[in-house]
């Protein structure tokens, strides 16, 4: 398995025309790396681009805005993400409709849902913000719906493969007592899955978190705005700020979702 | 020995499907039922009538279909063939919706008790009565138990023993302790007929005896008819004054423990040759 | 509980007094503070979020925006050579193979090129990472003795390294495969490596961690039946923890080389040439017609990869 990826690699390597001299740095790219690198301990706590428009404020406050609208995003994105993962979740697990009548109509809307699942996961959030701001312009519900959407696709596909591999013995115990199978599903089945779909909700928001401050070079003022125009601007002492900012925003929710996933998933 | 069983199936005419259940006083009953899984036959067109009150035993070697047996009385299985009765009525010929009030009146305690992990322990008593009630009353009785059903849930898990467990979740419980919640729900179902798989399967033989008294305390102070099936004989004749005997999916006897003799359980025990009783 | 009573036969409790033993017993109940103000962190957080106007909802539903729309869907998406006349499914057949053989299988093959690049590469680079983030083998003497009579500064060096292993594979995750990319291009120039270093690094962090989990979790005994033949390290490395962890890292493997090829194709917006440098193109220009077939063709390649990275997990999984 590991050679047939390497013979994959290196044809794909030798298609690409990829060859180590070419890792050489561009010119001028040696002085832009050991200028960059040499901020990386340093961040800037204030302006150093005379290019910051005159009305900015400092720059702390500036970024702390910026990481605060990322979050914003993130929560945004992934809330309508939920709303949009639980319905086509459990028409997508074979769970749902095991517990009714399987006939043809099930066999379709199972089919019909998974095929939903697979054509919103399939094209990228950056995609998505491209193909909105074409359609609608840069309004933050563009960012917010890009991710929803791809976010969503994902979300309802493991939520879907949590509740089917599910321990089923407690439902059909319930089934035995009388339960319905909307009883069986949701209080029998789903409070097993429950622990590791808010698990992997936790991982997604952390990835939400990445993508709503890459969303900043499209235009949306996150953390990845400032970076980009940090970086135009020659401002690596700032360019750094943004992305310590990120990182620890990253790390700290990584912690975050750690502490809990220890606790409550097996 | 073949004397004690009361009619092979083979000769008995079935009564037509959803007809009156022939003979009554009894609370549930099987009357022919054949069932195979996995398309290996575990059944025989097995009889079995079970009176109000009484506590029955179900002794053979694994693999005999004690449990197939239990899950039939409770309508938890569809047989292949035969009639299946709950309290006079014919479960297969019943909607789903009285299918599930007819088994609403069976507690079933599950060798593995099949008891929501992630759940309290009131959350899972609470389940006893899901056969009554539609999606939103149990998401109700899950998430806001009324007072008058917390006070009637911890009487329950007190007769039991695990009235002070009644907010712990369900998988912080020992073995032993989760056994008993499995016994409170199917008590909370207000049931006529209790149904336990093996349970003392895996406890220690001086557990094992306090498990079977207290299963056969609580029922006859509730009038509750009891059927246990049992891998221990000597469990079975010491409790119970009526002992059937499986073996290969076929009935091996049915008789008062006192008419059994030790001859009996040793065939039972015997090795098996296929599938056939010699 | 194995020796209490089996039945209370105290005198029985009326329902006052029940009530209050439930509720007391309902008030010591054990909950988690941390799941719950966690729970109430988002939901309030998610409620303020949307009820701040931040999203301005009514604002993207105004006259302009709806026109835009509007525009978008009834005009723009039409091939520009066909808007206003009357086309049939050859003429749009005709007119998507052009664009498949002049832009769009290149740019497929390169995407899948990237992506598979940047995978083999991530591999290697969590192979040579990962062993230094184990903490079981980050002792004096692993798998049997442990730290017992190291020094000091023995152990210092050896948490240190493991603590600035961990960091850097945390470190390579947190930052997305974009912003890498966006400064490597910066450094390398214009061509591929700095779309398949960025996709590398980023993923190299992701499963070097995961690798070095997988190796922690390892049933210890072989390792220690090695260690007691007198192994060292390097060896424990070679024939316990690679063997051994290797299934279950290729699992992960293929699972990321799904996520690659996501990746590959958006990197292109930077100007590398893969789907999405098209896409960008076409976008620069206005042409959304063709702008929407790049990403139709994105969709499709990564439905493939999904299959394909389906298919040999499964196959994975069984071996």
């Amino acid at each position: 398995m590991l050679a047939a990826l390497a013979a994959a690699a290196a044809v794909s390597a030798f298609a690409l025309g990829l060859s180590p001299g070419q890792l050489l740095p561009a010119p001028g790219g040696v002085e832009l790396l050991r200028a960059f690198a040499a901020r990386a301990f340093t961040p800037a706590l204030a302006w150093e681009s005379d290019l910051v428009p005159p009305d900015a404020g400092p720059l702390l406050v500036s970024v702390a805005a910026a990481a605060l609208r990322t979050v914003l995003f993130a929560l945004g994105g992934m809330s309508l993400a939920l709303a949009l993962a639980v319905p086509l979740g459990l028409l997508s697990s074979a769970s749902f409709w095991s517990q009714r009548q399987s006939g043809p109509l099930a066999a379709v809307a199972l089919g019909a849902a998974r095929a939903v699942i697979a054509g919103l996961r399939s094209v990228h959030e950056l995609l998505w913000a491209v193909v909105f701001l074409a359609a609608f312009g840069l309004t933050p519900l563009s960012a917010v719906v890009a991710l929803a959407l791809p976010y969503g696709g994902t979300l309802a596909k493991i939520f879907a493969e949590m509740l089917d591999e599910a321990p089923r013995d407690a439902g059909e115990a319930l089934r035995a007592l009388g339960a319905a199978p909307s009883q069986v599903l949701a209080l029998g089945i789903a409070p097993r899955a429950l622990a590791d779909m808010g698990a992997y909700t936790f991982y997604r928001f952390e990835c939400a978190l990445r993508s709503s401050a890459v969303l900043g070079f499209f235009g949306f003022e996150t953390l990845g705005y400032g970076l980009r125009q940090a970086f135009y601007n020659l401002a690596y002492g700032e360019l750094w700020t943004h992305l310590w900012a990120l990182v620890l925003l990253v790390v700290a929710i990584e912690r975050w979702s750690g502490a809990l996933r220890r606790r409550f998933v097996a | 020995m073949h004397e004690l069983t009361p009619g092979a199936s083979a000769g008995v005419v079935l009564p037509r499907r959803g007809a009156v259940e022939p003979r009554g006083g009894a609370v549930a009953r099987l009357d022919g039922v054949t069932v195979s899984l996995g398309g290996k036959v575990v059944l025989h067109g097995l009889d079995l009538i079970v009176r109000a009150g009484e506590a029955v035993a179900l002794v053979g070697p694994s693999g005999a279909g004690k449990t197939t047996a239990l899950r039939a009385l409770g309508a938890a299985l569809a047989p292949d063939r035969g009639r299946v009765w709950i309290e006079g009525q014919d479960v297969l010929a019943l909607g789903s919706k009285e299918r599930r009030r007819a088994r609403s009146r069976v507690g079933f305690v599950h060798q593995q008790l099949a008891l929501v992990p992630q759940l309290r322990v009131h959350q899972n008593v609470a389940a006893g009565r899901f056969g009554r009630v539609g999606l939103l009353s149990s998401l109700r009785a899950t998430l806001f138990p009324s007072r008058r059903e917390l006070i009637e849930m911890h009487t329950l898990t007190e007769q039991v023993g695990v009235a002070e467990l009644l907010f712990r979740r369900t998988d912080t419980l020992s073995g032993g302790q989760q056994q008993r919640v499995a016994i409170a729900r199917a008590l909370y179902q207000e049931p006529v007929l209790l149904l336990a798989d093996e349970p003392v399967a895996s406890v220690d033989p001086e557990r094992a005896r306090a498990v079977v008294e207290l299963l056969l305390a609580l029922c006859r102070e509730r009038g509750l008819a009891l059927v246990v099936s049992l891998h221990d004989l000597d469990l079975a004749r010491e409790h119970f004054d009526r002992l059937v005997g499986l073996r290969g999916g076929h009935l091996a006897f049915d008789a008062p423990a006192h008419n059994l003799a030790d001859d009996h359980f040793a065939r039972l025990y015997e090795l098996e040759r296929g599938d056939t009783i010699p | 509980m194995s020796n209490a009573p089996l039945r209370d036969r105290t005198a029985p409790l009326g329902d006052l007094a029940r009530a209050q033993v439930v509720s007391e017993l309902r008030r010591q109940r054990p909950k988690s503070a941390l799941l719950r103000s966690s729970l109430w962190f988002f939901a309030l957080a998610t409620a303020c979020a949307w009820a701040s106007g931040f999203f301005e909802v009514s604002a993207a539903f105004d006259g302009r925006r709806i026109d835009n729309l509007q525009r978008f869907l009834t005009q723009e998406v039409v091939p520009h050579h066909l808007r206003g006349t009357d086309f049939g499914p050859l003429e749009l057949g005709t007119w998507a193979l052009e664009l498949f053989t002049d832009k769009g299988w290149g740019a497929l093959l390169a995407t899948l090129c990237l992506a598979l690049s940047a995978i083999a590469l991530a591999t290697f680079g969590a192979l040579v990472a990962a062993p230094f983030a184990v903490r079981t083998l980050a002792v004096l003497d692993p798998f049997l003795f442990g730290e017992r009579g190291s020094s000091r500064a023995g152990r210092f060096a050896r948490t240190g390294l493991v603590a600035v292993a961990r960091g850097l594979l945390v470190a390579a995750r947190a930052v997305p495969e974009y912003v890498l990319a966006f400064f490597l291009l910066a450094m390398l120039g214009p061509g591929a490596w700095p779309a398949v270093l960025a996709l590398a690094l980023h993923n190299a962090g992701i499963l070097g961690r995961l690798g070095a989990e997988v190796v922690e979790n390892l049933e210890p005994g072989p390792a220690r039946g090695l260690a007691q033949l007198g192994a060292s390290r390097g060896q424990i490395l070679l024939w316990f923890a690679y063997p051994q962890a290797l299934g279950r890292v290729l699992l992960y493997v293929f699972y990321r080389f799904e996520t690659c090829v996501r990746e590959a194709t958006v990197l292109g917006l930077l100007g590398i040439l893969s789907l999405g440098y098209w896409i960008q193109d076409a976008r620069s220009r206005l042409y959304y017609d063709e702008m929407l077939f790049h990403v139709a063709l994105g969709a499709l390649l990564v439905l493939g990869a999904d299959l394909v990275s389906a298919l040999v997990r499964r196959a994975v999984r069984r071996a």
